[in-house]
Protein backbone atom coordinates (compact mmCIF):
# COMPACT_ATOMS: atom_id res chain seq x y z
CA UNK A 1 0.00 0.00 0.00
CA UNK A 2 2.90 2.34 0.84
CA UNK A 3 4.51 1.51 -2.17
CA UNK A 4 1.56 2.08 -4.35
CA UNK A 5 1.77 5.77 -2.48
CA UNK A 6 5.19 6.25 -3.32
CA UNK A 7 4.67 5.31 -6.86
CA UNK A 8 1.56 7.50 -6.94
CA UNK A 9 3.32 10.31 -5.70
CA UNK A 10 6.61 9.95 -8.03
CA UNK A 11 4.08 9.62 -11.47
CA UNK A 12 2.58 13.00 -10.29
CA UNK A 13 5.55 14.44 -9.51
CA UNK A 14 7.57 13.19 -12.82
CA UNK A 15 4.14 14.54 -14.53
CA UNK A 16 4.89 18.05 -12.90
CA UNK A 17 8.82 17.89 -13.72
CA UNK A 18 7.40 16.97 -17.45
CA UNK A 19 4.60 19.65 -17.35
CA UNK A 20 7.03 22.23 -16.17
CA UNK A 21 9.43 21.26 -18.33
CA UNK A 22 7.67 21.63 -21.50
CA UNK A 23 6.22 25.02 -20.22
CA UNK A 24 9.91 26.23 -19.69
CA UNK A 25 10.84 24.74 -23.13
CA UNK A 26 7.60 27.12 -24.38
CA UNK A 27 8.85 30.15 -22.67
CA UNK A 28 12.04 29.68 -24.20
CA UNK A 29 10.72 29.55 -27.72
CA UNK A 30 8.87 32.75 -27.22
CA UNK A 31 11.05 35.39 -27.88
CA UNK A 32 12.53 33.87 -30.59
CA UNK A 33 9.13 33.53 -32.12
CA UNK A 34 8.79 37.55 -31.42
CA UNK A 35 12.87 37.77 -33.16
CA UNK A 36 11.09 36.14 -36.13
CA UNK A 37 8.05 38.55 -36.23
CA UNK A 38 10.17 41.53 -36.04
CA UNK A 39 12.19 40.67 -38.71
CA UNK A 40 9.42 40.81 -40.63
CA UNK A 41 8.55 43.85 -42.57
CA UNK A 42 6.23 46.27 -40.61
CA UNK A 43 2.61 46.49 -42.42
CA UNK A 44 0.88 49.59 -42.80
CA UNK A 45 0.08 51.04 -39.72
CA UNK A 46 3.85 49.94 -38.52
CA UNK A 47 5.18 52.07 -41.42
CA UNK A 48 2.84 55.05 -40.06
CA UNK A 49 4.09 54.66 -36.45
CA UNK A 50 7.40 54.66 -37.52
CA UNK A 51 7.10 57.86 -39.23
CA UNK A 52 5.20 59.64 -36.89
CA UNK A 53 7.51 58.90 -34.37
CA UNK A 54 10.47 60.29 -36.99
CA UNK A 55 8.11 63.14 -37.26
CA UNK A 56 7.96 63.95 -33.38
CA UNK A 57 11.25 62.89 -32.39
CA UNK A 58 12.70 65.53 -34.96
CA UNK A 59 10.29 68.73 -33.56
CA UNK A 60 12.09 71.43 -31.93
CA UNK A 61 10.72 73.64 -29.72
CA UNK A 62 10.55 76.97 -31.76
CA UNK A 63 13.78 79.48 -30.33
CA UNK A 64 11.54 82.38 -29.59
CA UNK A 65 13.21 85.46 -30.57
CA UNK A 66 12.08 89.02 -31.16
CA UNK A 67 12.06 88.26 -34.69
CA UNK A 68 9.66 84.83 -34.37
CA UNK A 69 7.94 86.91 -31.95
CA UNK A 70 7.65 89.95 -34.19
CA UNK A 71 6.23 87.30 -37.26
CA UNK A 72 3.74 86.20 -34.37
CA UNK A 73 2.33 89.64 -33.25
CA UNK A 74 2.22 89.99 -37.62
CA UNK A 75 -0.23 86.82 -37.41
CA UNK A 76 -2.15 88.22 -34.77
CA UNK A 77 -2.57 90.94 -36.53
CA UNK A 78 -3.77 89.70 -39.82
CA UNK A 79 -6.25 87.36 -37.45
CA UNK A 80 -7.86 90.38 -36.01
CA UNK A 81 -8.04 92.01 -39.09
CA UNK A 82 -9.45 89.39 -40.73
CA UNK A 83 -12.19 88.46 -38.06
CA UNK A 84 -13.16 92.12 -37.75
CA UNK A 85 -14.03 92.08 -41.63
CA UNK A 86 -15.30 89.02 -41.32
CA UNK A 87 -19.09 91.09 -42.23
CA UNK A 88 -20.63 89.98 -45.36
CA UNK A 89 -20.75 91.20 -48.55
CA UNK A 90 -22.89 90.61 -51.27
CA UNK A 91 -21.98 89.28 -54.82
CA UNK A 92 -24.13 89.06 -57.83
CA UNK A 93 -23.24 86.13 -59.69
CA UNK A 94 -25.26 86.34 -63.41
CA UNK A 95 -27.92 87.00 -61.18
CA UNK A 96 -27.80 84.76 -58.36
CA UNK A 97 -26.55 86.69 -55.01
CA UNK A 98 -24.43 85.21 -52.85
CA UNK A 99 -23.54 86.98 -49.24
CA UNK A 100 -19.81 85.81 -48.34
CA UNK A 101 -17.44 87.39 -45.74
CA UNK A 102 -15.33 89.93 -46.90
CA UNK A 103 -12.54 89.09 -45.67
CA UNK A 104 -13.17 86.03 -47.39
CA UNK A 105 -13.99 87.74 -50.73
CA UNK A 106 -10.70 89.85 -50.59
CA UNK A 107 -8.26 86.60 -49.68
CA UNK A 108 -10.27 84.83 -52.76
CA UNK A 109 -9.75 87.62 -54.77
CA UNK A 110 -6.24 87.77 -53.94
CA UNK A 111 -5.48 83.81 -54.20
CA UNK A 112 -7.17 84.48 -57.63
CA UNK A 113 -4.89 87.38 -58.85
CA UNK A 114 -1.64 84.98 -57.63
CA UNK A 115 -2.82 81.90 -59.39
CA UNK A 116 -3.53 84.11 -62.55
CA UNK A 117 0.03 85.64 -61.98
CA UNK A 118 1.48 82.80 -61.84
CA UNK A 119 0.15 80.78 -64.64
CA UNK A 120 1.39 84.40 -66.92
CA UNK A 121 4.68 83.68 -65.70
CA UNK A 122 4.63 80.42 -66.26
CA UNK A 123 3.96 80.79 -69.56
CA UNK A 124 6.41 83.73 -70.11
CA UNK A 125 9.16 81.66 -69.03
CA UNK A 126 7.85 78.44 -71.68
CA UNK A 127 7.57 80.79 -74.68
CA UNK A 128 10.16 82.74 -73.89
CA UNK A 129 12.39 78.88 -73.45
CA UNK A 130 11.14 78.23 -76.77
CA UNK A 131 12.16 81.09 -78.64
CA UNK A 132 15.68 80.40 -77.33
CA UNK A 133 15.45 77.16 -77.99
CA UNK A 134 14.45 78.25 -81.93
CA UNK A 135 17.30 80.71 -82.20
CA UNK A 136 19.81 78.26 -81.35
CA UNK B 1 -31.95 107.10 -59.51
CA UNK B 2 -30.60 108.70 -56.62
CA UNK B 3 -33.73 110.51 -54.79
CA UNK B 4 -35.98 106.93 -56.18
CA UNK B 5 -33.52 104.64 -54.26
CA UNK B 6 -33.93 106.99 -51.25
CA UNK B 7 -37.67 106.50 -51.51
CA UNK B 8 -37.03 102.95 -51.90
CA UNK B 9 -35.36 102.50 -48.77
CA UNK B 10 -37.86 104.56 -46.49
CA UNK B 11 -38.91 101.72 -43.83
CA UNK B 12 -42.34 102.24 -44.82
CA UNK B 13 -44.41 99.22 -44.64
CA UNK B 14 -48.02 99.29 -46.39
CA UNK B 15 -50.78 98.45 -44.14
CA UNK B 16 -51.79 96.17 -46.61
CA UNK B 17 -49.23 94.27 -46.89
CA UNK B 18 -49.70 93.62 -42.56
CA UNK B 19 -53.14 92.86 -43.32
CA UNK B 20 -52.88 90.64 -46.20
CA UNK B 21 -49.92 88.10 -44.61
CA UNK B 22 -50.49 86.28 -41.49
CA UNK B 23 -47.50 87.18 -40.23
CA UNK B 24 -44.96 90.11 -41.53
CA UNK B 25 -41.15 90.34 -39.73
CA UNK B 26 -38.48 92.97 -40.60
CA UNK B 27 -35.11 92.61 -40.05
CA UNK B 28 -32.28 94.79 -39.12
CA UNK B 29 -28.92 93.44 -38.61
CA UNK B 30 -25.88 96.18 -37.74
CA UNK B 31 -22.49 94.38 -38.95
CA UNK B 32 -19.37 95.68 -36.84
CA UNK B 33 -18.40 97.84 -39.78
CA UNK B 34 -21.50 99.58 -40.00
CA UNK B 35 -22.94 97.12 -43.19
CA UNK B 36 -25.97 95.44 -42.41
CA UNK B 37 -28.89 93.38 -43.94
CA UNK B 38 -32.36 94.60 -44.39
CA UNK B 39 -35.28 91.96 -45.02
CA UNK B 40 -38.64 91.62 -44.91
CA UNK B 41 -40.37 88.34 -44.05
CA UNK B 42 -43.79 87.67 -44.64
CA UNK B 43 -45.92 84.41 -44.20
CA UNK B 44 -49.54 83.37 -45.34
CA UNK B 45 -51.90 81.71 -47.26
CA UNK B 46 -51.36 80.62 -50.80
CA UNK B 47 -54.03 82.61 -52.47
CA UNK B 48 -53.03 85.87 -50.76
CA UNK B 49 -49.54 85.29 -52.33
CA UNK B 50 -50.02 87.59 -55.12
CA UNK B 51 -51.51 90.75 -53.04
CA UNK B 52 -48.63 89.94 -50.93
CA UNK B 53 -45.57 89.95 -53.24
CA UNK B 54 -47.50 92.55 -55.03
CA UNK B 55 -47.10 94.74 -51.55
CA UNK B 56 -43.95 93.60 -50.62
CA UNK B 57 -42.12 94.70 -53.95
CA UNK B 58 -44.34 97.96 -53.29
CA UNK B 59 -42.14 98.16 -49.52
CA UNK B 60 -38.55 97.13 -51.00
CA UNK B 61 -38.50 97.74 -54.36
CA UNK B 62 -34.70 98.33 -54.68
CA UNK B 63 -34.02 95.15 -52.57
CA UNK B 64 -31.81 92.58 -54.67
CA UNK B 65 -33.02 89.48 -53.45
CA UNK B 66 -36.50 87.47 -53.36
CA UNK B 67 -37.14 84.22 -52.19
CA UNK B 68 -40.15 82.25 -52.02
CA UNK B 69 -40.63 78.95 -50.42
CA UNK B 70 -44.05 77.22 -50.51
CA UNK B 71 -45.30 74.27 -48.15
CA UNK B 72 -48.57 72.66 -47.11
CA UNK B 73 -49.13 75.38 -44.30
CA UNK B 74 -48.82 78.48 -46.26
CA UNK B 75 -46.11 80.30 -47.92
CA UNK B 76 -43.13 82.15 -47.15
CA UNK B 77 -41.93 85.50 -48.81
CA UNK B 78 -38.62 87.33 -48.22
CA UNK B 79 -36.82 90.04 -50.00
CA UNK B 80 -33.64 91.09 -48.86
CA UNK B 81 -30.62 93.97 -49.10
CA UNK B 82 -27.42 94.66 -48.09
CA UNK B 83 -26.08 97.77 -48.24
CA UNK B 84 -22.53 98.79 -47.68
CA UNK B 85 -23.65 100.95 -45.19
CA UNK B 86 -26.84 101.64 -43.34
CA UNK B 87 -26.52 105.15 -43.28
CA UNK B 88 -27.81 105.68 -46.87
CA UNK B 89 -31.25 104.76 -45.51
CA UNK B 90 -33.15 108.05 -45.28
CA UNK B 91 -35.11 108.20 -41.25
CA UNK B 92 -31.89 105.92 -40.20
CA UNK B 93 -29.32 107.25 -37.71
CA UNK B 94 -26.22 104.78 -36.84
CA UNK B 95 -23.06 106.08 -34.87
CA UNK B 96 -20.42 104.22 -33.93
CA UNK B 97 -18.33 104.88 -31.01
CA UNK B 98 -14.95 103.46 -32.64
CA UNK B 99 -11.32 103.59 -31.82
CA UNK B 100 -10.89 107.04 -33.56
CA UNK B 101 -14.12 108.50 -31.62
CA UNK B 102 -13.41 106.72 -28.69
CA UNK B 103 -9.23 105.07 -27.98
CA UNK B 104 -9.36 104.66 -24.58
CA UNK B 105 -12.09 102.50 -23.84
CA UNK B 106 -12.54 98.65 -24.11
CA UNK B 107 -15.82 99.09 -26.12
CA UNK B 108 -17.27 100.25 -29.46
CA UNK B 109 -20.65 101.80 -28.94
CA UNK B 110 -23.66 101.60 -31.79
CA UNK B 111 -26.38 103.47 -31.56
CA UNK B 112 -29.35 103.06 -34.06
CA UNK B 113 -32.63 105.35 -34.50
CA UNK B 114 -35.20 104.75 -36.98
CA UNK B 115 -38.27 106.58 -37.64
CA UNK B 116 -40.41 103.46 -39.51
CA UNK B 117 -43.70 104.64 -40.93
CA UNK B 118 -47.19 102.71 -41.88
CA UNK B 119 -49.16 103.96 -44.61
CA UNK B 120 -52.73 103.16 -44.98
CA UNK B 121 -53.18 105.26 -47.86
CA UNK B 122 -55.26 102.41 -50.08
CA UNK B 123 -56.93 100.61 -47.40
CA UNK B 124 -60.33 100.57 -47.02
CA UNK B 125 -61.80 102.35 -44.09
CA UNK B 126 -63.29 98.47 -43.12
CA UNK B 127 -59.89 96.91 -43.71
CA UNK B 128 -58.31 100.05 -41.18
CA UNK B 129 -60.96 99.10 -38.70
CA UNK B 130 -58.99 95.91 -37.85
CA UNK B 131 -55.96 98.19 -37.77
CA UNK B 132 -55.38 97.54 -33.90
CA UNK B 133 -54.90 93.72 -34.57
CA UNK B 134 -52.38 93.89 -37.62
CA UNK B 135 -48.62 93.40 -36.35
CA UNK B 136 -45.05 94.24 -38.25
CA UNK B 137 -42.54 92.16 -35.64
CA UNK B 138 -39.17 94.45 -36.02
CA UNK B 139 -36.20 92.41 -35.41
CA UNK B 140 -32.58 94.52 -34.84
CA UNK B 141 -29.69 92.78 -34.37
CA UNK B 142 -26.80 94.70 -32.58
CA UNK B 143 -23.00 94.01 -32.61
CA UNK B 144 -22.41 92.93 -28.93
CA UNK B 145 -24.68 93.68 -26.55
CA UNK B 146 -28.06 95.69 -26.34
CA UNK B 147 -27.62 97.94 -23.57
CA UNK B 148 -30.23 100.47 -23.80
CA UNK B 149 -33.90 100.07 -26.30
CA UNK B 150 -36.79 102.52 -26.71
CA UNK B 151 -39.76 101.50 -24.80
CA UNK B 152 -42.50 102.31 -26.29
CA UNK B 153 -43.69 100.29 -27.49
CA UNK B 154 -42.01 97.54 -25.36
CA UNK B 155 -38.29 96.05 -26.64
CA UNK B 156 -37.99 92.44 -25.94
CA UNK B 157 -33.72 91.97 -25.26
CA UNK B 158 -31.42 89.31 -25.59
CA UNK B 159 -28.28 89.75 -26.33
CA UNK B 160 -27.68 91.66 -29.28
CA UNK B 161 -30.99 91.58 -30.29
CA UNK B 162 -33.84 93.51 -29.67
CA UNK B 163 -37.85 92.82 -31.08
CA UNK B 164 -40.38 95.08 -30.73
CA UNK B 165 -44.11 94.19 -32.08
CA UNK B 166 -45.93 97.41 -33.91
CA UNK B 167 -49.24 97.70 -34.46
CA UNK B 168 -50.77 99.42 -37.57
CA UNK B 169 -53.26 101.43 -35.22
CA UNK B 170 -50.07 104.10 -35.35
CA UNK B 171 -48.70 104.90 -38.62
CA UNK B 172 -45.21 106.31 -37.06
CA UNK B 173 -42.62 104.81 -34.88
CA UNK B 174 -39.37 105.68 -33.44
CA UNK B 175 -37.65 102.97 -32.61
CA UNK B 176 -34.02 103.49 -31.01
CA UNK B 177 -31.31 101.32 -29.08
CA UNK B 178 -27.80 100.94 -28.11
CA UNK B 179 -25.25 98.44 -27.92
CA UNK B 180 -21.75 97.63 -26.82
CA UNK B 181 -19.56 95.40 -28.41
CA UNK B 182 -15.91 94.14 -27.05
CA UNK B 183 -12.75 95.48 -28.63
CA UNK B 184 -11.28 91.76 -28.24
CA UNK B 185 -9.20 92.10 -31.21
CA UNK B 186 -6.99 94.80 -29.13
CA UNK B 187 -7.56 93.95 -26.01
CA UNK B 188 -5.33 90.55 -27.70
CA UNK B 189 -2.92 92.43 -29.25
CA UNK B 190 -2.42 94.57 -26.03
CA UNK B 191 -2.21 91.24 -24.15
CA UNK B 192 0.12 89.92 -26.35
CA UNK B 193 2.60 92.99 -26.38
CA UNK B 194 2.10 93.29 -22.64
CA UNK B 195 3.34 89.69 -22.18
CA UNK B 196 6.31 89.68 -24.72
CA UNK B 197 7.46 92.93 -23.11
CA UNK B 198 7.01 91.56 -19.14
CA UNK B 199 8.69 88.14 -20.45
CA UNK B 200 11.51 89.96 -22.14
CA UNK B 201 12.13 92.21 -19.78
CA UNK B 202 11.94 90.30 -16.96
CA UNK B 203 14.75 87.95 -18.53
CA UNK B 204 16.74 90.82 -19.17
CA UNK B 205 16.18 91.79 -15.41
CA UNK B 206 17.06 88.13 -14.49
CA UNK B 207 20.04 88.11 -16.32
CA UNK B 208 21.49 91.51 -15.32
CA UNK B 209 21.37 90.24 -11.60
CA UNK B 210 22.97 87.51 -12.58
CA UNK B 211 26.05 88.98 -14.10
CA UNK B 212 26.33 91.78 -11.81
CA UNK B 213 29.81 90.87 -9.76
CA UNK B 214 29.14 89.94 -6.26
CA UNK B 215 30.34 91.98 -2.94
CA UNK B 216 32.74 89.31 -1.15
Amino acid sequence: MADEDFDRELEEAAAQVHASGQSGTAEKEKPAGRAAMSAKKPGAVGRAAEKLSEAVSGLRAPRLGWRELGYALGGLIILALLVQNWAPVRINVFGFYADVPKALAFLASLAAGMGLLKLWQGRAAKTSEREEGQGR
Amino acid sequence: MKARLAVGLVAAVPFLLLHQANEVRLLTRIERDGSGLRMYWCQGNPDRLQEVRTRLREASPDFEEERLRITAEGFVLSRSWRPHALTVMPDVRLEIADIPQNPLSLYTTYTWQEKLTIYADTATASEQLGAGGTKLIYILQMPGKVEEASVSPPATTEGGTVTWVLTADKSEYELRATSRALRWDLLAIGLYILAVVGWKGGGLAVRRVREKPRRI
